[in-house]
């Protein structure tokens, strides 16, 4: 009796080309992750450094700066005016966004090109612009510079975007849903509460996540249209001319960090519970993308 | 080393100009100052203050606030006199700022501040650069009262270079060095150290034909410098990782780098060093005179320059010695400035930026 032919083995060289593709694209995923996430890693890593010099070779573990960030009533305070600002931005930007943004794609009246048009022309326009813009107009209308006015230029800055962010979700979203729920007896209140909202949750998840950090993080308004209370990315630029509080200002910075990347996991996990039915991998795309797929 | 300016910032002049709020851009008089009588009561008001964030810190205005119980001081904060030109031409109210001579030209073209008079500061000439055309205004009229200063020098490594072998600006082109040397890239010092080391004398003020003199020996040299340092940090690291033994330098980075365990020290150079001088001033709309004058009393005096030395800055009132550990003496002694050349923005700014490009650029 002979012996079962052995089935040949793929030659080496093929199986390398076969994984290439593959290795390839781990590679590029890994190198992207690491340009993107290095420069915060380190940050966070060398505020656990035992030392007033951000390098290597690791002099030893402490938490001494973010005891020494929480000491300073300037980085607390600042940090409370940035995160009051930028709750209160992202809430009226949202309301009005959403507002605006329904009227954009749901109703027709003339010039509605040109509004949509210009708002959206907010967004190409540099910050640096916006806030001497906003300084300047504080100033002849005689508005003393404070928070408010802060908040009122992030304001302008959030709100084109919201309203491109929702706008995108309303377009993509089909209204023969809404005039199906119309058709079977919904009123204008249920067909938005039980079909638009959950369908453009993602969107406002994602306009919120956006608003809330270009608030947050916005120097150039906030400097130029601030007042005596400054905001967190102010305070860090005021105290940058000298080395030795940059531990602090990593120690700061790493919380916020941390803080946001939970506020987006926990967006993420809101907006899987409620489009259950609608597969948590979908949800995540959408929050991702602003729902534009 | 202090972050330089934006050309955005640049931009922001021109473009805040026609915003200017009332009272500002018209030159005004010397300030009228309070009685000595009214110095010595407590402030009271509002009190406005534009300056950096690490010289108004709660340790520097505690005592203070203490001592103005009724004075509602209130800060806002910048990162340079540039942007804090363009804020205050754009119409924003306050009544003292603090100005850098190496940077405040937006605030003098702009007509911006308010002489002051020096006789209602009590240490007024005590205070290092008290006397220095910089502090004053072209009709001899002080500008601001001198409150820190950072004096620029080499840094030098110890344990590669015996202690007392360098003492000149000469020696960062000295090919026993070369390749282990480090430059800070600036090019108001860049260009001053270089001008110092080829014997010219006013390195903040050079003409076009010393600028390219200048420029011609650097880019001659430029294989000298194993790197041009970007930032304090940088050149903590080049002295750290050891590839540099040698650099132009500020007091405070060496001071930093000594924290951390790096055996360097930092040597005024024989040609004089380079310094940055910061004080406070009134701007053109300032209201609150009395209590100005008070809170720049406050900063001339032993006990704030004491408080301003343990947060790592020259004591700029020699009085306050006496009230630091004497481990910090020796680093906050305004002696260091005596022979201090400050750094103002030169005449041909621009001139100097070029030619620094053009180094750079090979």
């Amino acid at each position: 009796m002979s012996a079962a032919p052995v089935a040949p083995s793929r030659p080496l060289g093929l199986r390398v080309r076969r994984r290439l593709p593959g290795i390839g694209s781990a590679l590029l995923v890994a190198a992207t992750m690491l340009i993107l996430f290095g420069p915060v890693l380190m940050l966070a890593l060398f505020s656990f450094n035992d030392s007033t010099i951000i390098s290597l070779p690791w002099e030893g573990f402490t938490t001494r700066w973010y005891e020494q960030a929480w000491d300073t009533r300037l980085a607390r305070e600042s940090v409370l005016n940035s995160l009051v600002v930028a709750s209160i931005v992202t809430v009226l930007s949202l309301v009005l966004g959403t507002m605006a943004a329904w009227g954009l794609t749901r109703l027709r009246f003339p010039g509605r090109g040109a509004i949509a048009g210009l708002h959206g022309s907010v967004l190409v326009v540099p910050w640096l612009i916006i806030g001497v813009a906003g300084l300047m107009f504080f100033s002849e209308v005689k508005v003393p510079l404070s928070l408010r006015t802060v908040g009122v230029m992030h304001l302008v800055v959030t709100f084109p975007l919201v309203v491109a962010i929702i706008s995108a979700g309303l377009v993509r979203f089909s209204r023969n849903l809404e005039e199906a729920a119309v058709d079977l007896g919904a009123s204008q209140w249920q067909m938005l509460r039980y079909v638009v909202l959950p369908q453009i949750g993602p969107s406002l998840a994602a306009a919120s996540i956006f608003a809330f950090a270009w608030s947050f993080n916005n120097f150039e308004i906030s400097f130029f249209t601030g007042g005596f209370e400054q905001t967190f990315p102010v305070w860090v630029f005021s105290i940058l001319r000298q080395s030795e509080n940059l531990p602090v200002v990593n120690a700061v910075s790493t919380v916020i960090a941390f803080a946001q990347v939970l506020a987006v996991f926990g967006a993420w996990r809101l907006m899987k519970r409620l489009t259950r039915n609608r597969g948590g991998d979908d949800a995540l795309k959408d929050l991702m993308t602003g729902a534009v797929r | 080393m202090r972050p330089r300016l934006s050309i955005a910032a640049v931009l922001l002049l021109v473009l805040a100009a026609p915003g200017c709020g009332d009272g500002y851009g018209v030159v005004r008089g010397v300030a009228p100052a309070p009685s000595r009588e009214e110095l010595q009561k407590p402030a009271t008001g509002t009190l406005r203050v534009f300056a950096y964030g690490d010289t108004t810190t709660d340790e520097m205005l505690d005592p203070f606030r203490e001592a103005n119980p009724d004075l509602d001081l209130k800060i806002a904060s910048f990162n340079s006199n540039k942007a804090a030109a363009a804020k205050l031409a754009g119409g924003f109210e306050a009544d003292v700022v603090e100005v850098c001579t190496d940077e405040m030209e937006p605030l003098t073209a702009r007509a911006l501040l308010r002489p002051l008079d020096p006789d209602a500061i009590t240490d007024f000439d005590r205070l290092a650069f008290s006397d220095s055309d910089d502090v004053r205004d072209v009709a001899g009229n002080v500008l601001f009262v001198p409150a820190s200063a950072g004096p620029h020098g080499l840094i030098v490594n110890t344990e590669e270079i015996e202690p007392g072998t360098v003492d000149s600006y000469t020696d960062l082109f000295d090919p026993l060095y070369a390749g282990n040397v480090a430059l800070e890239s600036s090019d108001l010092t860049a260009l001053g150290v270089s001008a110092m080391a080829i014997g010219l004398e006013n390195p903040m003020d050079l003409s076009l034909d010393e600028i390219s003199e200048t420029e011609d020996f650097l880019a001659s040299k430029i294989g000298q410098f194993r790197a041009l340092a970007e930032s304090d940090a940088s050149m903590v690291n080049l002295f750290k990782s050891g590839e540099v033994v040698l650099a132009d330098g500020g007091r405070g980075t060496a001071q930093d780098m000594i924290e951390d365990g790096i055996a360097v020290e930092w040597v005024p150079p024989k040609e004089g060093v380079l310094s940055w001088v910061c004080g406070l001033a009134f701007t053109s709309n300032a209201e609150n005179l009395d209590a100005g004058y008070k809170l720049m009393n406050y900063y001339a005096s032993p006990q704030a320059q004491a408080i301003s030395a343990e947060s790592g800055f020259i004591a700029m009132n020699p009085g306050a010695l006496e009230l630091l550990p004497p481990e910090l003496r020796a680093d906050a002694d305004p002696a260091t400035l005596d022979t201090a050349i400050p750094q103002t923005q030169p005449e041909f700014s621009e001139a100097y930026a070029r030619a620094w490009q053009e180094v750079e650029a090979g």
